[in-house]
């Protein structure tokens, strides 16, 4: 009994209360930025505003934004700390802007910093925005959400498997990409619409034709200088059906002079063996009919396999334009070389030579898909 | 039965001393009826503890119908009381002592010369067999034990109508000298527990026990825990489906219940009320006491564990919502949830206190207090309200109220060492209570049987009950001896 009463004695005084926090000392971070200016680090923080709705005398805005500068990360995060009375919790982090500035050599750092800290998760998610300064960002309210990063971060998300133009990437999965050899991340584009003055303004929540608002635009990645390498909407959507990010979306082909679209239904695409210099891109995309504004008769099984001949040639013609684009840019974020890599060990020496520079320009694609439509879509009821 | 005559009563003494007697003891009756001259028949009696009926009916009648110019009524004293008075217990008394110890036990005293006789008379003064108050059922029998022995007794007897329901006495209490009856059905239960308990018992040494609970602190005294390893009931169902397990109950005179050895943890989560509902009920209702038994002991815990150092658990927007509520609150969150505790035990000890008519007062101001005004007033979270409310429904639906000791202790204990140290300081503590659980040995046996150590054969009727008819085995870990039940077997 002694003893134990000895070291229940020593456990309470050795390890007091160290870790001890409570809720209301926390400055919860929702999102954050990095960015580079005249050399420093900018660090940009959303910080959500504890206020009970409906209190009388407390801000209006669901946010507060502050910025912090260092000639280091660590120090520009200290930078704030002297402005803001709370305790940084940032363990749910919604999503952290990798601003254009620091996507060359600083890139490394940023990862370093952000893999080093503990009590940071893995799971939020990475975007950038090319067009906006990303405080301004930061700062944009949403109509949709009293918290605009979970806005933020749902968009991304949910535009990820319906709209198909779009993907989210995790800074668990942009950490591993950024690592592994002949690959190089992708991340979404995130800008404002309307005036930017007028997005941190709590007043643009309350019209309900409100110009205002943060909107996902198509995907973006980094060549090794830094440089962005902007994805169009066509060639993001052959980034997404190439990485299977695609369930639910909807392809869109012309017939004629008018146009049909698929919803697709399963989508299952992967490189396939190499020949001398020639990777196959194959795979299987299967849908239904969403929209038809074709002439023929959707009964007869002629016209659906004209159908899907043509949503073939669509999706062939969205993935080889986003190959060359890789293949002009020198940058591979198709994930070819990973493949190639992993498999086909014996064709190029990641070790010695640059896979970007010197293996992806010689490489030829021979994509072949096939499209099954297995129904010609649904019609309500009794009509 | 022999009234032997006794010369060394001088009854004229005791007569003048219990006419003394009266002047401060006005319920004390002396009668003196002449049947002859010179003939004095002395009738004493208690009013208090004596029927007035049986001494008007048989003691007052017969001797005042003695005709003064009779036979010789009173020539042989004796045999004419033995053939004219019917009385089953009808005592010669030869001191002094005896004399005042059978007066005030609602004997009524007949003195003739130097004989004294004594009728029995006693008065009925239990309460009749009512319904049971500390548990309540809604199915089933509503008959409970009262006060009175041999009641207590027959309503055993009146369910298990064997000549195996055997029935042992032990007297307990060298001032006190109560009855302890010890039941058990010989056939089915395990002798060694039999004379482990008898043993027990008749090492107490204390000047009185009042009631069946204080053998507590003489049985499976080895165990240092707070979980109760006795179960106490006023059900005589209940008493009667223990027996026929193989248990033995323990019933003592002036006690309204009756123990039962060896129980163990799952017994608490039974009630008579589960084999009278159909199995799939009776036993989603068993697993709501479980859920409902660890939920009061860990949910404060586990929730100031959460909110004071792992925040990182929490999904955001949860996050943000607890963080508004208590940005109000200038207490850290382990005194918030003490007062609340606090408030909440004050008005459950008050309510238990508090007769019924007065109870209503009560619940509204504990409503007030604990639901409106405290958080208005912004001395606590309304978040705080609801873990500390489902913490305390839940220890509310315990049949058996021992129970209660166990869930106060762990619960206190766990939210001190989740407030010093974390989700890890409250899994220490959780893994402590474990330990406990399974170190207890009552009778010898593990206190977790049937499910550690895990014996499938006894799971039909263990967390969860199978239909009666699957249930045709006894606990295995109890009626070894006999085990068949005898359900279904041809």
């Amino acid at each position: 009994m002694k003893k134990l009463i000895l070291v229940l004695c020593m456990v309470l005084m050795c390890t007091g209360c160290w870790n001890y926090k409570e809720l209301t000392e926390l400055g919860i971070v929702s999102a954050m930025a990095i960015s580079k200016k005249d050399n420093k680090y900018v660090i940009d923080m959303q910080l959500v505003n504890i206020v009970e709705a409906g209190d009388k005398g407390v801000p209006e805005s669901p946010i507060s934004v502050m910025s912090g500068e260092g000639d280091t990360i660590a120090d520009a995060i200290r930078s704030i700390n002297m402005k803001i009375s709370k305790v940084f919790f940032s363990s749910n982090m919604e999503y952290m802007i990798i601003d254009k500035s620091v996507t060359d050599e600083s890139l490394e750092e940023v990862m370093d910093f952000l893999a080093r800290d503990t009590k940071l998760s893995l799971n939020f998610l990475i975007v950038t925005s090319t067009n906006d300064d990303p405080k301004d960002v930061l700062a944009a309210l949403s109509q949709f959400n009293l918290n605009p990063a979970s806005n933020v971060s749902e968009l991304v998300k949910r535009s990820e498997g319906r709209y198909g133009a779009s993907t989210s990437i995790t800074f668990k999965e942009f950490l591993a990409k950024y690592l592994a050899n002949g690959v190089t991340p992708v991340v979404p584009n995130i800008k404002l619409v309307g005036e930017v003055s007028d997005a941190d303004d709590s007043e643009t929540l309350k019209e309900s034709d409100s110009n205002n608002y943060v909107e996902v635009d198509n995907l973006v990645a980094f060549d090794e200088e830094g440089n962005v390498i902007i994805l169009e909407t066509d060639e993001s959507f052959g980034y997404n059906f190439l990485n299977n990010h695609i369930q639910n979306g909807s392809v869109t082909s012309q017939c004629g002079d008018n146009y049909f679209t698929i919803q697709t239904l399963k989508s299952k695409i992967g490189y396939g063996d190499l020949k001398g210099n020639k990777l196959k891109i194959e795979g299987e995309v299967q849908g239904e009919v969403f929209f038809y504004g074709c002439e023929g008769n959707l009964n007869n099984e002629k016209n659906l396999d004209k159908l899907a001949k043509l949503t073939k040639e669509t999706i062939t013609n969205y993935i080889k334009k986003t190959v060359n684009l890789a293949k002009e840019t020198k940058t591979d974020f198709i994930g070819a070389g990973n493949y190639l890599y992993k498999n086909e060990y014996g064709y190029f020496d990641f070790d010695k030579k640059d896979w970007n520079k010197e293996g992806l320009p010689n490489i030829d694609f021979d994509i072949d898909i096939e499209v099954t439509l297995l129904k010609q879509g649904n019609l309500k009821g009794d009509i | 039965m022999s009234l032997s005559h006794n010369k060394n009563m001088n009854t004229k003494e005791i007569l003048n001393e219990l006419r003394d007697l009266k002047m401060k003891m006005p319920d004390l009756i002396i009668k003196d009826i002449k049947p002859g001259l010179f003939k004095h028949v002395y009738i004493i009696t208690n009013e208090a503890v004596s029927s007035g009926d049986k001494v008007n009916d048989f003691i007052l009648k017969h001797f005042s119908g003695l005709s003064i110019v009779g036979s010789n009524p009173l020539k042989n004293f004796k045999r004419d009381v033995e053939r004219n008075i019917p009385s089953i217990n009808f005592k010669n008394v030869d001191t002094r002592e005896s004399l005042l110890e059978f007066l005030f036990s609602g004997f009524t005293i007949v003195i003739y010369k130097n004989e004294v006789i004594a009728y029995e008379t006693r008065a009925d003064l239990d309460r009749g067999v009512t319904e049971p108050t500390g548990e309540p059922v809604i199915r089933g029998p509503k008959d409970s034990f009262t006060e009175n022995y041999n009641k207590n007794i027959g309503l055993i007897r009146k369910r298990i109508k064997s000549e195996h329901l055997c029935l042992e006495e032990v007297t307990i209490g060298t001032q006190s000298k109560s009855k302890v009856g010890i039941m058990y059905m010989e056939n089915i239960c395990e002798d060694a527990i039999v004379d482990k308990l008898k043993t027990m018992l008749e090492k107490i040494n204390i000047d009185g026990v009042m009631d069946v609970n204080n053998f507590k602190s003489f049985i499976n005294k080895e165990n240092h825990t707070l979980f109760p390893t006795l179960l106490y009931t006023e059900k005589p169902d209940d008493t009667c489906r223990f027996l026929l397990d193989g248990r033995i109950a323990v019933t003592m005179e002036n006690s309204p219940s009756v123990l039962i050895a060896p129980t163990f943890f799952v017994d608490f989560f039974h009630s008579s009320e589960d084999y009278y509902h159909k199995p799939f009920f009776s036993s989603f209702l068993r697993l709501i006491r479980f859920v409902a038994y660890f939920l009061a002991i860990i949910t404060p815990a586990l929730f100031i564990a959460i909110i004071t150092y792992d925040q990182e658990i929490l999904p955001v927007s949860l996050l943000i919502n607890f963080t508004v509520q208590r940005s109000q609150v200038p207490f850290p969150a382990i005194v918030e949830a003490f007062v609340l505790m606090f408030t909440f035990e004050l008005l459950y000890e008050g309510d238990a206190r508090t007769p019924s008519i007065r109870g209503t007062s009560l619940s509204i101001l504990g409503a007030l207090i604990l639901g409106d005004a405290a958080v208005q007033a912004g001395i606590i979270s309304p978040i705080m309200v609801i873990v500390i409310a489902v913490s305390a429904i839940s220890s509310l639906v315990f049949i058996y109220y021992d129970i209660q000791g166990s869930i106060r202790f762990w619960r206190y204990v766990l939210m001190i060492l989740s407030a010093l140290f974390g989700i890890v300081g409250f899994m220490c503590g959780f893994i402590l209570l474990i330990i406990n659980l399974c170190s207890i040995k009552t009778f010898g046996k593990p206190y977790l049987l049937p499910l550690a150590p895990f014996l499938i054969k006894d799971q039909s009727n263990a967390l969860v009950r199978r239909d009666l008819t699957k249930i045709n085995k006894r606990p295995t870990y109890l009626a070894r001896k006999n085990l068949i039940k005898e359900v279904n077997v041809k």
